[in-house]
């Protein structure tokens, strides 16, 4: 059953692949495209424009480096949360007329924003080789930092994709709200520049920690302190458990309502 | 096969949907929890069972809940009260090519449909071949869906369907598969899934297929069950029925009544022998009326009409030698038809209350589809005559 399950759920991420660049010219390169397009323009904006640079106690001085280590999580969680929300009921055809375990078409798509974010990390190991400034001893610090991620947007996608069966307001609700998040995290500018009464608001945001512990794992860091990584931990637990309890509660209704 | 368990049962099944009237209603209602919302009866405490081997067909008008029972044996939506046991596999079409995905290719699509309906990855490889072999889709099975026509599509998911061999298969109004080559063959597999043991559950508009696959039919009517049982009793009635609705709305149902003053009045037309025959049974039918003045004379006369009007037979009490009737103010009178020479269809029933002189009508009363003869085979006409065949000698 669960052998099927993976089988099933490697059809579903094959078909949310190929369906997405099917028929475009570029296709699957703009998995490579994408990245690289929002690393420039916010490095244009941010390191030469407004002249933000990573400072002191972070682990590089250039700012795109920076910006790409904190991205990559990022650009992952934004696709896997947005796409999930609309999972289920942008296959309303199947749901409505298949006997299937629906909570795979949010796996698939969480699951299809990991492989863009693994292709996206390959070429920035590649850049970082190039440039000499490779360092894989914190690599290992990924085993933490993926599984935390996974949990926090499996938990809120499972979450926004039984809502939205039945408000479909939330797609654009939460657009907005991951607007807010984005800004709220230092992604595009380190936390020593923010000012030090802000400072509590950041540290309980559960993207602070992982962005750092991205940063720590691809600059050749170090485990943080684990008072930098409990609002990620805690976060990432309560949405999973949280998550799969409103989809499994909402899921008998979806085929009725989609 | 009578005694073996039945593979599918279903128990008192019902199924309400909310019906709300705008999307900020439900979310009123979820928060307020003062229902927002109307209620509809899919389906009403439905009940049945199939035994392996096989066929149950599921027919009934547009809305009657034929894919709402459907779907919930499908285990795509779940019912709101009763119980709903199945043994083994089930998988279901219900409607044919739903899961394709428009961008990817016939090929890659059977992958994921075929894993959809339970198809293990192993089972797959070998029966890819076979799917391929079915659909008859030739070098269009590596384009995409998209460039399909509806009958290629359709082809591809019935295909598909073939080579899942569930237990239980369920069919939505899906057989109409492509050209009549086509449902030919899906016609002989379906034959064979049956033979085999397959046991199948189709919901169609299309009473023939029904008729060839279903021993037992169920006619669902506003949710709930208006007939159960062998599909050559239940199709005819339901035929009937439909016959008889396509006349009520071209004509216009006409019920005539008596007026309160008439001096005489029929009371009450009863068919002793119910309302559902088969060629050759008896058909009894008991008239009572009354009158005013108990030195009135009356005639009866009883008329079967086809439901297009044609008229099949008359019964005429002053030309059979039969009363007239008098000296009472309420009488009762039977007819007695000893063998009902019908073949199939339904028909409705003239009943008229006459004077003496079997010409003026006191009264009449108009039975709507009261009797609906039921067939084995397909037979031609309204009736059969009694006839032999011969052959001569040849004299050259």
């Amino acid at each position: 059953m669960l052998k099927h399950s993976f089988f099933l759920l490697g059809e579903f991420t094959r078909r949310d692949f190929k369906g997405r660049y099917a028929g475009s010219v570029l296709g699957f390169l703009w998995s490579f495209v994408q990245p690289l397009w929002s690393l420039a323009l916010f490095t244009f904006l941010f390191s030469t424009v407004m002249k933000v640079s990573p400072g002191i106690g972070e682990r590089t001085s250039n700012f795109a480096v920076f910006l790409f280590c904190g991205l990559l999580p990022w650009m992952a969680m934004q696709e896997g949360i947005l796409r999930a929300t609309t999972a289920v009921t942008d296959s309303a055809a199947l749901v409505k007329k298949m006997s299937f375990p629906s909570d795979l078409l949010v796996w698939a798509v969480v699951l299809a924003a990991l492989l863009h974010e693994a292709i996206a990390l390959a070429m920035f190991l590649v850049v970082l080789g190039v440039t000499g400034q490779l360092a894989l001893g914190g690599l290992w610090l990924l085993l933490f930092a993926v599984p935390l991620q996974v949990a926090l947007t499996v938990g809120l996608g499972f979450a926004a994709a039984a809502v939205n069966v039945f408000f479909r307001d939330t797609a654009q609700i939460n657009g907005m709200l991951l607007q807010a998040w984005f800004y709220l995290t230092p992604i595009v500018y380190p936390l020593s520049l923010v000012p030090r009464r802000f400072h509590p608001i950041l540290e309980i945001n559960p993207l602070t920690g992982l962005v750092t512990l991205y940063r720590e794992a691809l600059l050749g860091g170090t485990l943080p302190p684990l008072h930098t990584l409990a609002p990620l931990i805690v976060a990432a637990a309560a949405a999973l458990a949280i998550g799969v309890f409103i989809f499994r509660r909402l899921r008998p209704a979806f085929a009725d309502e989609i | 096969m009578a005694d073996s368990p039945p593979v599918v049962s279903v128990d008192n099944l019902s199924k309400t949907y909310r019906v709300y009237a705008r999307p900020a209603d439900r979310l009123l209602e979820a928060l307020v929890r003062r229902p927002r919302h109307i209620a509809f009866n899919a389906l009403q405490n439905v009940s049945f069972a199939v035994p392996r081997g096989e066929g149950l067909g599921v027919v009934g008008e547009n809305g009657a809940g034929k894919s709402t029972l459907l779907k919930i044996l499908a285990g795509v939506t779940a019912p709101t009260s009763g119980t709903l046991r199945l043994e083994g596999s089930v998988a279901s079409i219900l409607e044919l090519g739903s899961a394709f995905h428009p961008e990817l290719t016939g090929r890659q699509n059977i992958v994921l449909n075929a894993a959809m309906l339970g198809l293990e990855r192993k089972d797959l490889e070998e029966r890819l071949p076979l799917i391929l072999e079915f659909s008859e889709l030739g070098k269009f099975i590596d384009q995409p869906i998209k460039t399909y026509s509806t009958g290629m599509v359709m082809r591809l998911g019935f295909a598909i369907a073939t080579q899942v061999e569930p237990e239980v298969l369920i069919i939505d109004e899906a057989l109409s598969v492509g050209d009549g080559y086509f449902q030919k063959k899906c016609m002989t597999h379906l034959k064979g899934y049956v033979e085999a043991g397959g046991t199948l559950l189709i919901c169609s508009h299309a009473l023939y297929y029904i008729s060839a696959f279903c021993g037992n039919t169920l006619w669902l009517r506003d949710g709930r069950v208006e007939a159960l049982g062998p599909t050559r009793q239940v199709v005819p009635r339901y035929e009937a029925f439909l016959d008889a609705k396509v006349e009520r709305g071209g004509k216009g149902r006409e019920i005539v009544e008596a007026a309160a003053s008439a001096p005489a009045r029929i009371d009450e037309v009863r068919l002793l022998t119910g309302s559902t025959y088969r060629f050759g049974q008896p058909l009894e039918l008991e008239v009572t009326f009354s009158c005013d003045d108990p030195s009135m004379a009356f005639h009866l006369a009883v008329g079967i009409n086809r439901p297009d009007e044609v008229e099949v037979a008359s019964f005429l009490s002053h030309r059979s030698g039969a009363g007239p009737w008098s000296g009472r103010t309420r009488h009762t009178v039977r007819l007695e038809i000893p063998e009902l020479p019908l073949v199939k269809n339904t028909f409705k029933l003239y009943v008229f209350l006459l004077a003496e002189d079997g010409l003026h009508i006191h009264d009449t009363r108009i039975l709507e589809d009261a009797i609906s003869v039921e067939y084995d085979e397909y037979p031609f006409g309204i009736v059969a005559i009694p006839h032999r065949w011969r052959a001569l000698k040849d004299e050259s």
